[in-house]
């Protein structure tokens, strides 16, 4: 099995997240239909593995002609569609285009069969396996799931909805010649530079049509770097990419603005060094079960200020699994209170403080103020302890 | 046959190869090798690469589906309508390339 995994890490080395571990999963069964065949032959495991991945040959030369494909050349800028979009900047319409959400039916599924087992880690799937022999445990982990995935999971917005609202913000979209369904070259009024926005790897197709997740949207127009990227307002929020504006989501399928702004934090490289102290905590986006009864943190701060709370709880359990972490949530001043993730909790100032109180195996909170004025370059602010007051 | 050779008719020889139905790698190996009595020996670092650029082209669509044997899940590609249109037009563009060669050489019709 070893051998098999180190073959798959070289042959996809140069490639990297989601299109990697496609990759990965593709060539392991690849290789598991060879060794498959083998064995039919009358190879012992042993033997069949090591055959077929001398077929296979070279894991650098699959390495090679994948990263090739997935490394796109550069365009190179192009002064003409520039000056059209200044144009086009001037004409900017005064009214907000709307792009409109759908329910994404992968995530709202919530089907626990053997391709969900078989596309999910050995340990998830271990305890997937347990819960669905006992009785009622589908149901049960059925539930449980829907309970707690995320909104922003649930949400998909159509890729020609997506183009046509930038364009009617005074956006210029390109795309590329031959057609690569989700490249676009945005090009912002006032701003020279073409920019690229890759979401090709991220489409899914519901009835012909090509749909990107909102989150994956959103992480996405954060590493552009041409232009501020906020947004404004809880609920269905308008996106503002420089002077341009669209809003995302409709009372229908309406979405969160503190589910985009986990969704952004939720990426590790981007959370940890903002915690600004030498403990690093393993953190994860924590979810509400609905109907969980939960305290209050006091603080003050007007309605509508952001803040991260970061918990212990998972850690603290009676019976912690073995890959629970910390986990934060987003939460909304209102009234000058935030909801706290649970019922108990102390206060802490610092990230050592939450160490050492999981130590001691006590449930504590650690806040922070989020400043997402740039969601390119989101800022925190620790809140001392001893300005925030637990229900109050 | 060559590499070279086989490069400029490899994306023809792929479309062609899931006209009649959804393949996965494995398949497409064999199948190929089976309809040219051996003469094309793709080999995985060749196909993979051009799958996965047929795909982003939106030519074919993959997805992974689990085997009825069981194990892990093996990525099946099916020729999508944009697909179906690159084949017919290569298909022409080739028929109409072999002739020309066949005009020059002679031999057979």
């Amino acid at each position: 099995m070893n051998e098999i995994e180190r073959y798959l890490r070289r042959a996809t080395r140069g490639l990297s997240g989601q299109v990697r571990r496609d990759a990965q999963q593709e060539l392991r069964g690849a290789i598991e239909d060879k060794v498959w065949r083998f064995t039919l032959l009358g190879m012992n495991p042993e033997e069949a593995t090591r055959a077929a991945l001398r077929d296979l040959g070279r894991p650098q030369a699959i390495a090679s002609g994948l990263t090739r494909v997935h490394t796109l050349p550069r365009m190179a800028l192009a002064a003409v569609l520039a000056a059209t979009a200044t144009l086009l900047g001037v004409q900017a319409l005064a009214q907000v285009p709307t792009v409109r959400a759908m329910a994404d039916p992968e995530y709202q599924s919530c089907v626990y069969d053997e391709t969900a087992l078989q596309r999910a880690s050995n340990e998830d799937a271990a305890r997937w396996r347990l819960q669905l022999s006992q009785p009622g445990g589908r149901a049960r982990l059925e539930a449980a799931c829907r309970a707690t995935t995320p909104s922003l999971g649930n949400t998909l917005l159509r890729l020609s909805d997506l183009t046509s609202a930038l364009t009617r913000a005074g956006v210029w979209v390109r795309t590329p010649e031959r057609r690569l369904e989700g490249f676009l070259y945005l090009t912002f009024p006032g701003s020279p530079a073409e920019q690229t926005l890759d979401l090709s790897e991220y489409l899914r197709e519901l009835a012909g049509e090509s749909y990107v997740q909102t989150w994956s949207l959103i992480n996405h127009l954060r590493r552009t770097p041409g232009v501020p990227v906020r947004l404004t307002g809880q609920v269905n929020p308008v996106l503002h990419l420089g002077e341009t504006a669209i809003q995302l989501g409709t009372p229908a399928t309406p979405i969160l603005a503190t589910d985009l702004y986990a969704g952004a934090l939720s990426d590790l490289l981007h959370l940890q060094p903002l915690l600004a102290s030498g403990v690093p905590l393993r953190t994860e986006w924590g979810f509400d079960v609905p109907g969980q009864v939960r305290s209050q943190v006091g603080i003050d701060a007007p309605d509508g200020t952001l803040f991260v709370v970061i918990s212990n709880a998972a850690l603290t359990a009676l019976n912690p699994s073995t890959n629970a972490a910390y986990t934060f949530r987003i939460r909304v001043a209102r009234g000058g209170r935030i909801a706290a993730p649970s019922l108990e909790g102390t206060l802490v100032d610092s990230t050592s403080g939450l160490v050492q109180a999981t130590v001691r195996r006590r449930p504590a909170l650690l806040v922070y103020r989020l400043d997402a004025g740039d969601l390119r370059t989101l800022k925190l602010t620790l809140v001392p302890a001893s300005s925030l007051k637990l229900n109050p | 046959m060559d590499a070279q050779q086989l490069k400029g008719h490899l994306d023809l020889l792929l479309l062609a190869s899931l006209e009649a139905a959804p393949r996965y790698g494995g398949q497409i190996i064999a199948d190929v090798q089976a309809a040219t009595d051996g003469y094309f020996n793709l080999r995985e670092g060749t196909l993979y690469p051009a799958l996965h650029r047929l795909e982003k082209a939106g030519w074919i669509h993959g997805e992974f589906q689990v085997l009825p044997r069981g194990g892990s899940p093996v990525k099946v590609y099916t020729l999508t309508p944009a697909g179906h249109q690159e084949l017919k037009a290569q298909r022409t563009a080739f028929e109409r390339f072999s002739g020309a060669v066949r005009g020059i050489i002679g031999g057979g019709t």
